[in-house]
């Protein structure tokens, strides 16, 4: 009977040590639109392609200045007419959520993490312009830079142009992102794709010390917009292309998604970009609703 | 959530109601105890202290437990409810129910628990199930349990269940299996040595299915071994424990591949006056969950011992240190020795100081190539050396107590600390400097008559950061063994911003009746951590009146 017990026990020590999975590299699963089979690559129309800029704004909602950071940006879009593309990036310690409380919902990204860290962003809220290195190790700047920054970029004539083309079913929440990326001039550098979702009008809590825009110092039912909910390639995308590309290529890339279920899809959209690998600086971006 | 397992139903049916001859004769004998315990706050907004307004105004966590024992049966179960949550709880745990329940059998040298239960392999560096109430922390695990002695000093235990996740389970399944030899009992001319050995192992897996969001060849099954040893001579005793975790790329750590180890070495000396420890530790991204994605305190298949001492005054308290299970390495030193009575030092009554010192760094953590950044989300993270420390302090703590009876009515603890502190780190406060903290302490009492007592409390924390100074003072009068009424205020005159140099105050009472203890206390409440064994929770600044209430039978 001993020898049955001990055997038995081995056996299940035998039985746990088999159960282990080690994972050689790569470990990342590439993406890369070959998604094509789910969802086949519809025809993208003809269009007349304008830069665009993309503002992403770190934030958190225990942070009693974002509020203000949000007017600013908002004020910024309607001022650029649509050529302005807002991101809102819930990261760093005023993101943090409480344990319990009004303040306990967890807006942070794994996405967002990794790009508070990598962009060494020092106050909230602050953003950064289309990734640029503004100084020496320093992407992120205050409200008061964001206009004249931007100005200095958005009239340039725009070197790649982007579409993006969302088809989503509701019943399996399934979307299918497609984005077409065409070289308006020669290029020899190497590009990276980066496809983020993002989601309008979250109603939760917000800390906010500017009576004149709402409650202080809790803002019950304050509207969270362009929040970044997940990157769909990762944070930091997919190679575009690496090399010498002629002008006028057309790359189309595919992504198949299911969308979470917490999520408004009616309020979510994809946020695209092209990026230099080198310099991390955002060559141009579009943004387009699910649906 | 909040439904009561047929599981549970039988066991109070079969409990309550002789179904059978055999069920009465199983009733005879049984044994009924338990323990009760209610914690409940009236809050009261207060702008000042950035205490939030809390739309119930009342919140209340409660539990209790019933355990029926009758030979070698026993079955519980334990009632909780939070409704809701108080400030500072993790808001997931708002509900009622029963979410622990066993039965358990015991006969000879086997036993077998079904159902929830508490266990720990070692010092539980890869497997500690366990329940703090004051941090909200509950991961016991519910499934089965078994324990075989087959010999004299040979022990093996095995689980296999889901962890419980507030009202709901862990997405992984745990299995893990433990054995102990106690080499003083296995082998006979050993029994009568002066030295004794106790030797261990044990291996633990979870199994989590994939996350296709997460775009990772993930492990679905994550193995974690241990070996440990406890050598003891006379007063000398040396124990130790090394752990591995093959690639657990979770949120804590970032999604990397790299292996998980961690050591614990603990040395002590002790004889009547005179206790000496010396411990060491090193953690290397350690953190082992049931859930991968879960990245609070839940879910915590292991536990991370910590190497500092946990301190219960106010003002010493103030900045706990927090486990670092992506990466430490600590050492702990302390001396206690006791001046012996009627001595010129000792005085009448002997005088205690204890000593103590305790620091923990980061560990040395290298690219794993040039392009790699340190920590890159699905990478094998970073390489370490293993003896190497890293650059950053997280915390040091210098500490001297002495306690002194001067005459029958009279007792004095005097305490200095010397406290160096990484917010940024333990509190993830990025940017803020590391707090220097000077903290002294005078605890003085006073006996009027054997029952009666006045206990002063007077402390002070000097600090250049962080909220700068404060100051505690406590007044507490008891009249043993029933009665307790005490006030306290702690002023925090030395914030660098003048609106924020707020008292607070709190006047307390308590009645204890044999195991019966109620307790009212009224005031507020300033905002920190607190830390048990290492693992902590956020408390927020709060105000208004609170009530406990505890029993047991």
């Amino acid at each position: 009977m001993k020898y049955l017990k001990i055997s038995l026990f081995l056996l299940i020590i035998g039985v746990i040590i088999y159960s282990c999975d080690k994972v050689d590299p790569p470990y990342i699963i590439e993406q890369g639109g070959d998604d094509t089979t789910a969802c086949p690559v519809p025809e993208f129309p003809d269009t007349f392609y304008v830069k665009k800029v993309l503002l992403e704004e770190f934030t958190g909602h225990k942070c009693p200045n974002c509020p203000e950071g949000s007017l600013v940006a908002n004020q910024l879009r309607e001022k650029y007419n649509g050529q302005l593309i807002l991101m809102s990036i819930h990261a760093g310690t005023f993101a943090d959520p409480s344990a319990s409380g009004p303040y306990s919902y967890d807006f942070r990204t794994i996405a967002g993490d990794i790009l508070n860290d990598e962009f060494q962003v020092w106050g909230y809220p602050t953003a950064m312009i289309n990734r640029i290195e503004i100084s020496q190790g320093n992407w992120v700047m205050l409200s008061t830079q964001w206009e004249p920054t931007i100005d200095g970029i958005i009239g340039d004539d725009p070197l790649l142009g982007m579409q993006i083309i969302n088809e989503f079913e509701l019943t399996t929440r399934k979307l299918c992102i497609h984005v077409k990326t065409k070289y308006l001039e020669d290029f020899n550098q190497d590009i990276m794709l980066s496809i983020y979702i993002i989601e309008d009008n979250i109603i939760n809590w917000q800390k906010n010390d500017n009576s004149d825009l709402g409650p202080v110092p809790d803002w019950e039912f304050y509207s969270h917009n362009h929040v970044l909910r997940d990157a769909v390639n990762t944070a930091w995308g997919d190679v575009l292309s690496n090399g010498f590309m002629p002008k006028d290529t057309s790359i189309i890339k595919t992504y198949e998604y299911y969308l979470n279920t917490e999520w408004n899809y009616e309020n979510c959209a994809i946020v695209a970009f092209t990026y230099n690998a080198d310099t991390k600086e955002i060559i141009q971006a579009e943004e387009n609703h699910v649906e | 959530m909040k439904k009561i397992d047929l599981s549970v139903l039988l066991i109070v049916l079969f409990s309550v109601f002789p179904f059978s001859i055999k069920a009465q004769n199983f009733l005879d004998g049984g044994q009924v105890h338990g323990n009760f315990q209610i914690d409940a706050q009236y809050y009261e907004p207060d702008d000042k202290i950035g205490a939030d307004t809390i739309p119930e105004k009342f919140l209340m966590n409660a539990f209790g437990n019933i355990i029926y024992t009758n030979g070698d049966f026993t079955a519980g179960f334990r009632y909780e409810l939070y409704l809701n949550p108080l400030e500072g709880f993790d808001k997931r745990l708002e509900g009622n129910g029963i979410p622990y329940r066993f039965a358990s059998y015991k006969k000879d040298k086997f036993e077998i628990t079904v159902g929830n239960f508490y266990d720990q392999f070692g010092s539980g560096l890869i497997f500690r199930a366990y329940e703090e109430w004051n941090l909200g922390v509950d991961n016991s695990v519910d499934g089965i349990r078994v324990k075989i002695s087959p010999f004299k000093g040979v022990t093996f235990k095995g689980i296999y269940g889901k962890q419980r996740y507030f009202w709901d389970k862990s997405p992984g399944i745990v299995r893990g299996a433990d054995a102990d030899f106690f080499l003083n009992d296995i082998f006979k001319k050993w029994q009568e040595k002066k030295t004794k050995i106790t030797i261990g192992g044990s291996f633990v897996s979870v199994y989590q299915p994939d996350d296709p969001g997460l775009k990772l060849h993930l492990p679905l099954n994550v193995a974690a071994f241990a070996g440990r040893f406890n050598i003891s001579h006379g007063k000398v005793n040396f124990s130790g424990e090394y752990a591995y975790k093959i690639n657990d790329p979770d949120q804590i750590n970032n999604f990397i591949y790299k292996n998980g180890e961690a050591l614990l070495l603990t040395a002590s000396y002790s004889q009547k006056g005179l206790g000496v420890l010396l411990a060491v530790k090193r953690i290397d991204n350690m953190s082992y969950k049931s859930n991968r994605l879960e990245n609070s305190y839940a879910l915590d298949v292991n536990f991370l011992p910590p190497l500092t001492k946990q301190h219960t005054y106010s003002m010493a308290a103030m900045y706990p240190y927090a486990t670092q299970p992506n990466g430490e390495m600590g050492l702990q030193a302390q001396v206690v020795y006791t001046i012996p009575k009627k001595s010129k030092l000792g005085g009448k009554y002997g005088t205690t100081i204890a000593v103590n010192f305790s620091v923990v760094n980061s560990i040395n953590k290298q690219k794993i190539n040039d392009t790699i950044p340190i920590d890159e989300y699905g990478t094998l993270g970073y390489k370490s050396d293993f003896f190497k420390l890293g650059d950053t302090k997280y915390f040091e703590d210098f500490n001297i107590e002495i306690t002194k009876k001067i005459s029958k009515k009279w007792k004095l603890i005097a305490s200095y600390l010397n406290i160096i502190y990484n917010i940024d780190v333990v509190e993830g406060h990025p940017g803020e400097e590391m707090v220097h903290a000077n903290i002294g302490i005078l605890d003085l009492t006073y006996k009027f008559t054997p029952k009666k007592s006045l206990r002063l409390e007077y402390q002070q924390l000097f600090t250049k950061q962080d909220k700068g100074d404060w100051l505690a003072f406590m007044l507490e009068f008891t009249i043993a063994p029933k009665w307790f009424f005490s006030v306290m205020d702690q002023y925090n005159y030395g914030n660098p911003d003048n609106n924020k140099q707020l008292h607070y105050y709190t006047i307390s009472a308590g009645y204890t009746k044999k195991a019966n203890r109620i307790a009212l206390s009224y005031g507020r409440q300033r905002q920190g951590i607190i830390c048990v064994g290492g693992v902590c929770r956020e408390v927020p600044a709060s105000n208004g009146l609170t009530l406990t209430i505890s029993s047991s039978f």
